[in-house]
């Protein structure tokens, strides 16, 4: 059977937005699209509202579940807080007032919700869910890669922080609600769900939460035609979700747009009926893609079920994007397990320019009652775009010596060939010295628990009588915002056959060497994390470096003077450090 | 500093608008400039005109205390 992918389209109704959130409705149901009716707490209140939702309901089968994104008014006032976001509040009264909306849900409908939804859900707050009521299947939980640069976008007023984890369907851990779950013990019991599909591309080189499969941010964007008010690009972005079926089996999209968005009451300078016509043209167009048999239309708690029944928990996801709105042919590939979660980038010599190790399983539960207290995000090691990229930050890929020159592969363009959820072939780059050209490949393979086997293959060199050597350059750091995360107390191990030297992190600037080394590490005892470069080819002089306070990082590399035709193989890993 | 690194350099538009040096990268073989933080891609010509277009909204450049 072919891979499909299965779209949810939510819609979020409280008890003042009803005339809009019914024009919602009518766009999808003359399309014979059904939706999921997310009901926020001023609804219960409302009887014009939850004759309407019943109604959808009983005529169109759309399923009814519960927000729990925004606490109501009179709900603050009866527990005596001001914080409104769930996510936010003290767990004991988050706790009450989570039971709270459980059992009005039931007065008014007669049964409890089967799919709930935030913009963050920590993890103690599925598992309370989760024990409390089983029979929730699904629950959206993380904005993807809202966090900082999400922040900045908003005048450093938006305190949402979810960097970091999954873009699409999940099994979400006990632990930490960002973290894809390794085995059924691990797993909470309700499937995590992403706030909207984001542009993979955008996502890291711009504000995500204007690029995705919400039409309304898509304008705020002004990423349509001014003139016209067509938007090619939402279309583009739907195939380009399509495209990924290629690489897993089965995809997962939703279009999470409120109703507010199709009114002329937003930050927005465009009228509400330029969002309410994309809105249309893009249910239109998955009712074509429907047709063509790629596409399922499900509610949460449907999509929940059919998950749980048909992908296996640990199973990684990949996601191959190429640039749908700026005009290159800039390309990301994303890949995630439950031990990490990374991304390669085209534009900068298929180098990492992300990694998120999750094998630390750290905890990330938010509130007042937490040391996290608002920042749920996932800590890097590398980040090139919080932490410096090509000229001396955080970054792993390949440099090339010629004749002792020095190249940065990093510097050069290149583009993926992906094959599967599990491995990606690296377009060959060659390098030019003097004179002399190199040409190499690339090929990462992944192991699907955190470990990525990397092989550099020496195509051709332009002069026999050249000396080639290729270093395999990983310099990594921690942290979860711009700033330096506190390094001491990391650990730099080398280990050759014979022994293993090791160095602790105080800003000294030393280094570890071994001629003939075997395995490089360095340990993030902070995050739990540690990064492991095992060597496996001969002769390879290996080195750790530790920073200093004005390059804060960790650097491994693997160097090893190459013939044509030759390999360097290595094999990172991100795994717990014990 | 590696040897590859673009001969002359060139900031990118895009990204100096939202006051960030970032050093453009050159592909020789499309003969183009492109930025490794932003999607920004064009010869020199693109790169200087916008740059142009962005300082000329930006700045006044003229004597601010003019000899009346």
């Amino acid at each position: 059977m072919k891979p499909k992918m299965y779209v949810n389209v939510i819609h979020r109704v409280g008890a003042d937005d009803t005339e809009p959130f019914m024009k919602q409705q009518q766009i999808c149901h003359k399309n014979n699209i059904k939706t999921t009716i997310l009901l926020r707490p001023e609804g219960f209140n409302s009887d014009d509202t939850i004759r309407l939702i019943k109604q959808e309901h009983d005529m169109y089968g759309d399923e009814i579940a519960l927000s729990l994104h925004a606490v109501d008014v009179q709900t603050k006032k009866s527990y005596g807080i001001r914080e409104g976001k769930i996510w936010l509040i003290d767990f004991e009264i988050r706790k009450q007032i989570i039971v709270k909306y459980f059992e009005k849900f039931f007065e008014v409908f007669g049964y409890y919700p089967k799919a709930v939804a935030a913009y963050i859900l920590d993890a103690r707050t599925l598992n309370f869910i989760h024990e409390n009521y089983p029979c929730v299947k699904a629950a959206i939980t993380n904005c993807f890669e809202e966090g900082i640069k999400m922040f900045a976008g908003n005048q450093n007023m938006w305190h949402l922080f979810s960097d970091g984890g999954p873009w699409g369907a999940y099994y979400p851990s006990k632990k930490n609600s960002l973290i894809p779950a390794a085995n059924k013990e691990e797993y909470c019991g309700i499937v995590g769900l992403p706030h909207l599909n984001r542009d993979m591309l955008m996502t890291i080189t711009s504000r995500d939460d204007l690029f995705s499969g919400h039409v309304a941010n898509v304008v705020r964007a002004k990423a349509y035609d001014l003139e016209t008010g067509e938007c090619p690009y939402t279309f583009d972005f739907i195939d380009m979700w399509l495209e990924q079926l290629h690489y897993n089996s089965f995809g997962y999209y939703n279009i999470f747009v409120s109703p507010i968005w199709m009114t002329d009451n937003t930050m927005l300078d465009e009228p509400g009926s330029l969002s309410i016509k994309l809105y249309d043209e893009n249910m239109e167009y998955l009712k074509k893609k429907i047709s063509e048999d790629r596409v399922s239309i499900m509610t949460m708690s449907e999509f929940g079920e059919w998950y749980t029944e048909n992908i296996e928990i640990g199973t990684p996801e990949v996601n191959n994007w190429r640039d749908i709105i700026c005009g290159t042919d800039r390309q990301m590939y994303w890949y995630i397990d439950p031990m990490m979660r990374v991304c390669f980038d085209g534009n900068i010599g298929g180098a990492i320019c992300d990694l998120r190790p999750y094998a630390g399983r750290i905890n990330k539960d938010t509130g007042p009652d937490t040391p996290n207290l608002y920042d749920m995000n996932q800590p890097y090691i590398i980040s090139a775009e919080m932490r410096g990229g090509v000229h001396g930050g955080s970054l792993h890929t390949l440099k090339i010596y010629i004749n002792k020159k020095e190249y940065c592969v990093a510097l050069k363009r290149t583009s993926f060939i992906a094959e599967g959820n599990a491995k990606i072939n690296i377009t060959p780059v060659t390098v030019k010295s003097d004179g002399i050209k190199v040409t190499f490949e690339s090929v990462i393979e992944f192991d699907g628990m955190g470990g990525m086997l990397i092989t550099r293959r020496l195509l051709d060199v332009s002069d026999e009588n050249a000396e080639v050597t290729f270093e395999e350059y990983d310099r990594t750091c921690f942290g979860t915002t711009q700033y330096q995360g506190d390094l001491r107390g990391c650990k730099l191990r080398i280990k050759d056959a014979e022994d293993t030297e090791e160095l602790e992190y105080r800003y000294g600037g030393k280094e570890l060497y071994k001629a003939d080394a075997k395995v490089l590490e360095a340990v993030y005892p902070q995050i739990g994390t540690a990064i492991e470069m095992s060597i496996l080819s001969d002769d390879v002089n290996g080195k750790a470096e530790e920073g200093f306070l004005f390059s804060p990082f960790i650097t491994l590399s693997a160097k090893r003077i190459m013939k044509k035709g030759e390999e360097l193989r290595t094999c990172l890993r991100i795994k717990r450090a014990d | 500093m590696f040897e590859n690194k673009t001969g002359r350099l060139i900031r990118c538009p895009h990204c100096f608008a939202k006051d960030m040096d970032v050093f453009l990268l050159y592909d020789d073989e499309k003969d183009e400039f492109y930025c490794y933080k932003c999607c920004f891609c064009g010869d020199l010509k693109k790169v200087n005109e916008q740059m142009q277009t962005f300082l000329k909204n930006k700045y006044i450049v003229k004597r601010y205390f003019e000899k009346k």
